[in-house]
C-alpha cells in the first residue's frame, strides 16, 4: 500500500491497485464513529454505445440503464440486500450520475462483514424476466416524481438545450418509454462490460487501520476468478460544436418561474490538471462576481430579478462542461439579459483583484469544510478520481492560480456562440388548490 | 463520546463540545419561542432582515464580504418549528487557524461578527432599516408562495396543517402571506426586542477550541459591551413550554379525514397523518421509536417493502416520527390511480403491528439500525444541541447512550402496546385536476 501525506491538511491517502485491477483508495478519519465506504463503477448515463467484451460487438443500450441497473443489483437470488445490511445495522444505498455509478453503505460496527457484503453483492448481478419487469412500476414512480420537480425539470432542460441529443442531455432515470424497452440481457451486457473490477473504485474513510482493511479486500477479491479486460471501449458522438437550442420553456404547476442558463464549453482539454485548473478558476470567478457577498448579487435581489437562491454551478468531465446561473426569477428574461451584461463588462474588466483574493481564501475554507463530512470528502474525492483529478490536491490548484489565468478563463469561456437558457413557468391556470 | 462543558453567562447559556476530530469550528446560537400565530409570520421574517446588515457592516454585502475574508466563514440564519415550539437558530462555520498558514485568529474575528448579527443590527430611529424590511418582506411572500413548488415537501406539510388545524405545530413554518403586509420596520424591531427579552440565547460551540477561550470570547462579545441591545441577565422564562397544544397528541380522537387537493401534477402523493399514545417524554418513548423503524424508517420496514418492493406501486414509501408531539407520519408518491391499492396496503401494515404480526428480524434490525443512526449521529456538530433543546422543551433528560440501551431493551410486546394506540387521523392526497 502506497501512502499518500498532505502535511498541512493533517490527512493521509492509502493506495493499492489490485491485481484484478480494482483500485482501493483508504482514508483514516481519527475520532468518527461512523465508516463510509463507496464502491464505484466508471460508468453512467451516457455510456450507451460500447463494445460487449465477451462477443465483442458493438451495442447500443436503452437511455436510464445504468440508472436501472443500480436499482436491480440490490436484488438476489436469496433476496434483497437491504435486509444484509440490515442485520448489522449498517445503512446502504447506491446513485449514479451521468458518468459513475456508486454503492454505498456507512457503519458503526462490523466493518469487515458490511465490506464483505459490499463487494459481493457488487461483484454478482442476478437478473431475471420478472424481476426486471416489477423494477418498471418503481423506477416509474421516480421518474415521475422527478417530473413534478421544477428544479429537475428547468436542469434537464437546459442540458437539452446545450447538448441536444448528445448523451449529456439523457436523463439519468431515462423515460417511460426507454425503461419499458430494457430486458434483462441489456443489463447483463452492461454488467459485463462495465463491472470488471479494473473499471472500478473501492473508497474508505473512517477511524480505521489501513492495513486490515486492504487485507479484508484483498482476500475477497482473490476468491474471484476475473479475466483480464482490454480498455472497454465507449462510443460518443462528438461533442456538438454549439448549443442545439439558445431556449427551452415549459410549465409546470410552480408559483414563480423558475431560470437556468450558461455557457457550454465548446472543447474540453485532455490534460487532467489543465481541466483541475480550469475549474478552479471558474468556480473563483463565478463566486467573486455572483457569490452572496458580491455587489451583483444584491442588485439582482435589489432590482426584483432574482431571490436568495440565485446560484452559480460549474461541471466539467473528460467530455463536456458547461457553466450554470439561476434560481427563482419573476422576470426571467430580464435577469438573463442583465447577468449577460455583467459577464460581458467583466470579461473586458476583468474580476476586481480584492473580489479574487476573498473568494480565494473562502475556497479555501469550504475546502476544508468538505474533510470533516466521510460521505462528503469521499464522494468527491472518487469523482475526481475518476476524472484523473486528485481533490486533495485542490487547495494547491487554487493557491497557484493567478489573476491573469482567471480573467482569461472568463474571457474565454463567456461565449455568446456557447449561451443556452431554460425557464419553467408557473401553469396559465392559478396555482390555487381545490379541495373535494 | 466526548463531554459537553456548560457555562451560565446569565442571558447566555454557552455550551461548549471541545474535539480535534473536525477542521472547521461549528457555532449554533439559538432563541426559542412558543409557536404563536400572531407572531409566527415576523419571527420567521427575522432571520433574513438580521442578515442585511449590523450596525458596523451596514449592507449584507459589507457584512458577507467580511465573513468571507475570514477564509469563507459560513454564517446562516433560519427558523424551524420543533413540536408547538419556534426557533431561530443562528449558525456559524469557521476553519480552525491550525490548517491555514498566515490566517490569524479566525475563530475571534469570526464570533465578533456572528455576535454583531445577533446583538447589533442595522437600526435606525428604534426600527430596522425600513428598505430592507420592505425588500425582505416581499421576498418572504414569495418563498411562502414557493411552498407549492416541492410537492414532496409541500404534501407532507399540507397534512400537517390538516391534521393540527387547531394546534400550534399546525402553524406553517414561515407564517402567512396575509401577516407579512402587517409587518413594518418598527413593529418587527420590537417583536426581536421582546424575543430577546423572553429567552436565553443558547449557544453551542463545537470543533478544536480551548474551552476557556470561548467562554471568554464569548462573554466579552455577547454579554459585556453590547449596550442597551444587551441580552438581559434575568430572563424570565427559565424554560420555554410547550403549552396547551402539547397534550393533544392524547386528545380523544374523531373519525379519520380525508383531505383531497387538485394541482396539475404528474404524481399522486398519499400522505397520513396519525396520532399516538407516547412523545418524547413518555417512558414508552423508546418503544416509539422501534415502532416508526419497524413500520417505516428504514429499506427494511414494512411500508417499503410492501408498497414499493412487493407491490411495485411507488418509489418512496416511508413513515417519520414528530418526537416531541408523538405524530407519525407517512409518505408515498404513487400513481395516480392506485390511490385506493395504496391506501389499502398502508392500513395493512399498520394492523399488521397492532396484532402483533412483527417477525424476530424486523425487530432486531430496527434496533440495530435505530443504534447506528445514534452513534452516527455522534459525528454531526448538534446532536447534543437537540437533546439539550428537546431536554427544555419537555423536561425529559434523554441522552445518546441512555437511547441506545433502552431501544436495545424493547420487546415485541412494547412495540405491540405503542401500536394499538396509533390511530390514522389524516389522509391527504394530492392528485391531478382531472376532467
Amino acid at each position: 500500500m502506497q501512502e499518500t501525506r498532505y502535511e498541512r491538511l493533517q490527512e493521509s491517502v492509502f493506495q493499492e491497485r489490485l491485481e484484478n485491477g480494482l483500485q482501493v483508495y483508504i482514508l483514516p478519519k481519527q475520532g468518527y464513529r461512523q465508516t463510509y465506504a463507496g464502491f464505484t463503477t466508471r460508468y453512467g448515463s451516457i455510456d450507451s454505445e460500447f463494445i460487449e467484451p465477451e462477443r465483442q460487438t458493438r451495442i447500443r443500450v436503452p437511455d436510464g440503464i445504468a440508472h436501472f441497473l443500480e436499482h436491480k443489483m440490490f436484488e438476489e437470488e436469496h433476496g434483497d440486500v437491504f435486509m444484509d445490511f440490515a442485520k448489522t445495522g449498517a445503512q446502504a444505498n447506491a446513485f449514479t450520475t451521468f458518468d459513475s455509478t456508486t454503492y454505498l453503505f456507512s457503519c458503526t460496527t462490523a466493518l469487515d462483514e458490511n465490506l464483505e457484503i459490499l463487494l459481493n453483492f457488487v461483484q454478482h448481478p442476478y437478473f431475471t424476466d420478472e424481476n426486471v419487469e416489477k423494477e418498471k412500476g418503481i423506477i416509474g414512480q421516480e421518474i415521475k416524481m422527478y417530473e413534478d420537480n421544477p428544479s429537475w425539470r428547468v436542469y434537464f432542460q437546459l442540458l437539452k438545450a446545450f447538448y441536444g441529443t448528445y448523451p449529456a442531455a439523457i436523463d439519468i432515470a431515462g423515460t417511460l418509454d426507454s425503461i419499458a424497452a430494457i430486458t434483462k440481457e441489456d443489463l447483463y451486457n452492461c454488467y459485463r462490460t462495465f463491472y470488471h473490477p479494473s473499471n472500478m473504485v473501492l473508497v474508505v474513510v473512517g477511524d480505521v487501520r489501513p492495513e486490515s482493511v486492504i487485507q479484508v479486500v484483498r482476500a475477497n477479491q482473490e476468491k474471484k476468478s476475473y479475466k483480464p479486460q482490454s480498455p472497454i471501449q465507449r462510443f460518443y458522438p462528438t461533442l456538438p460544436e454549439y448549443p442545439s437550442q439558445d431556449m427551452t420553456e415549459s410549465r409546470l404547476a410552480i408559483a414563480q418561474p423558475r431560470v437556468l442558463f450558461g455557457f457550454k464549453e465548446r472543447r474540453v482539454d485532455s490534460d487532467p490538471d489543465r481541466r483541475q485548473q480550469r475549474e478552479a478558476a471558474m468556480e473563483l470567478w463565478m463566486d467573486a462576481l455572483f457569490g452572496r457577498s458580491s455587489d451583483l448579487y444584491q442588485a439582482l435581489i435589489d432590482e426584483g430579478l432574482a431571490d436568495q437562491g440565485f446560484s452559480t454551478e460549474y461541471e466539467l468531465t473528460r467530455l463536456y462542461g458547461h457553466s450554470v446561473f439561476g434560481g427563482n426569477s419573476n422576470k426571467p428574461r430580464e435577469l438573463i439579459e442583465r447577468v449577460k451584461g455583467a459577464l460581458q463588462e467583466f470579461a473586458q474588466a476583468g474580476v476586481p483583484e480584492a473580489d479574487f483574493e476573498r473568494s480565494k481564501r473562502k475556497a479555501m475554507g469550504r475546502f476544508l469544510s468538505l474533510l470533516d463530512s466521510p460521505q462528503g470528502i469521499a464522494n468527491v474525492f472518487t469523482a475526481q478520481k475518476l476524472r484523473d483529478m486528485d481533490i486533495l490536491a485542490s487547495l494547491d490548484a487554487l493557491t497557484q492560480l493567478r489573476l491573469d489565468d482567471l480573467n482569461a478563463v472568463l474571457r474565454d469561456h463567456v461565449d455568446d456562440a456557447q449561451f443556452a437558457a431554460s425557464i419553467v413557468w408557473p401553469e396559465d391556470k392559478s396555482a390555487g388548490a381545490s379541495s373535494d | 463520546m466526548t463531554e459537553w462543558l456548560y457555562d451560565d453567562l446569565g442571558s447566555v447559556q454557552l455550551h461548549v463540545l471541545p474535539t480535534e476530530k473536525y477542521k472547521m469550528v461549528s457555532v449554533l446560537a439559538q432563541l426559542e419561542r412558543p409557536l404563536q400565530r400572531e407572531r409566527v409570520t415576523a419571527t420567521a421574517l427575522l432571520p433574513q432582515v438580521l442578515l442585511r446588515g449590523t450596525e458596523q457592516y451596514d449592507t449584507q454585502g459589507k457584512l458577507l464580504r467580511a465573513f468571507d475574508d475570514l477564509y469563507g466563514a459560513r454564517v446562516g440564519a433560519r427558523v424551524n418549528k420543533h413540536g408547538d415550539l419556534q426557533t431561530v437558530e443562528f449558525t456559524m462555520q469557521v476553519p480552525h487557524e491550525a490548517f491555514i498558514e498566515g490566517s490569524g485568529q479566525l475563530f475571534g474575528e469570526a464570533i465578533r461578527l456572528f455576535s454583531q448579527v445577533i446583538t447589533a443590527p442595522k437600526v435606525e430611529n428604534a426600527a430596522f432599516r425600513k428598505s430592507y424590511v420592505e425588500g425582505e418582506k416581499v421576498l418572504h411572500q414569495q418563498r411562502i408562495e414557493n411552498l407549492v413548488n416541492d410537492k414532496v415537501s409541500y404534501a407532507s406539510e399540507r397534512c400537517v396543517q390538516e391534521m393540527c388545524g387547531s394546534e400550534p405545530y399546525g402553524l406553517s413554518r414561515l407564517g402567512y402571506l396575509e401577516d407579512v403586509a402587517q409587518i413594518d420596520a418598527s413593529s418587527l424591531y420590537h417583536t426581536y426586542q421582546r424575543i430577546l427579552q423572553e429567552s436565553f440565547l443558547h449557544v453551542y460551540v463545537v470543533g478544536p477550541v480551548d474551552p476557556a477561550n470561548v467562554g471568554a470570547i464569548l462573554r466579552r462579545e455577547l454579554t459585556a459591551d453590547a449596550g442597551p441591545r444587551n441580552l438581559r441577565g434575568s430572563a424570565a422564562t427559565a424554560s420555554v413550554s410547550a403549552g396547551e397544544g402539547s397534550d393533544t397528541a392524547t386528545r380523544p380522537l374523531a373519525k379519520e379525514r380525508v383531505v383531497v387537493e387538485r394541482l396539475d401534477v404528474n404524481q399522486g402523493k398519499l400522505n397520513l397523518g396519525l396520532r399516538t399514545g407516547s412523545s418524547y417524554a413518555a417512558d414508552d418513548y423508546p418503544a416509539l421509536i422501534v415502532y416508526n423503524g419497524i413500520l417505516g424508517g428504514f429499506p427494511h420496514s414494512k411500508l417499503f417493502a410492501n408498497v414499493r418492493e412487493k407491490a411495485s406501486l411507488a418509489y418512496y414509501a416511508s413513515s417519520r416520527l414528530e418526537g416531541l408531539k408523538g405524530l407519525l407520519f407517512i409518505q408515498s408518491g404513487i400513481q395516480i390511480g392506485d390511490y385506493e391499492r395504496a391506501r389499502a396496503i398502508i392500513g395493512e401494515q399498520l394492523e399488521a403491528l397492532a396484532d402483533g404480526a412483527i417477525t424476530d428480524d424486523e425487530l432486531a434490525f430496527t434496533q440495530e439500525g435505530l443504534v447506528n443512526q445514534y452513534l452516527q449521529s455522534d459525528d454531526q456538530p448538534f446532536t447534543g444541541a437537540v437533546m439539550q433543546m428537546y431536554k427544555r422543551f419537555t423536561g425529559r433528560d434523554r441522552s445518546v447512550p441512555q437511547l441506545i440501551d433502552e431501544v436495545r431493551r424493547v420487546t415485541k410486546k412494547d412495540v405491540i402496546a405503542v401500536a394499538q394506540t396509533v390511530k390514522v387521523d389524516t389522509v391527504y392526497f394530492l392528485r391531478d385536476r382531472g376532467v
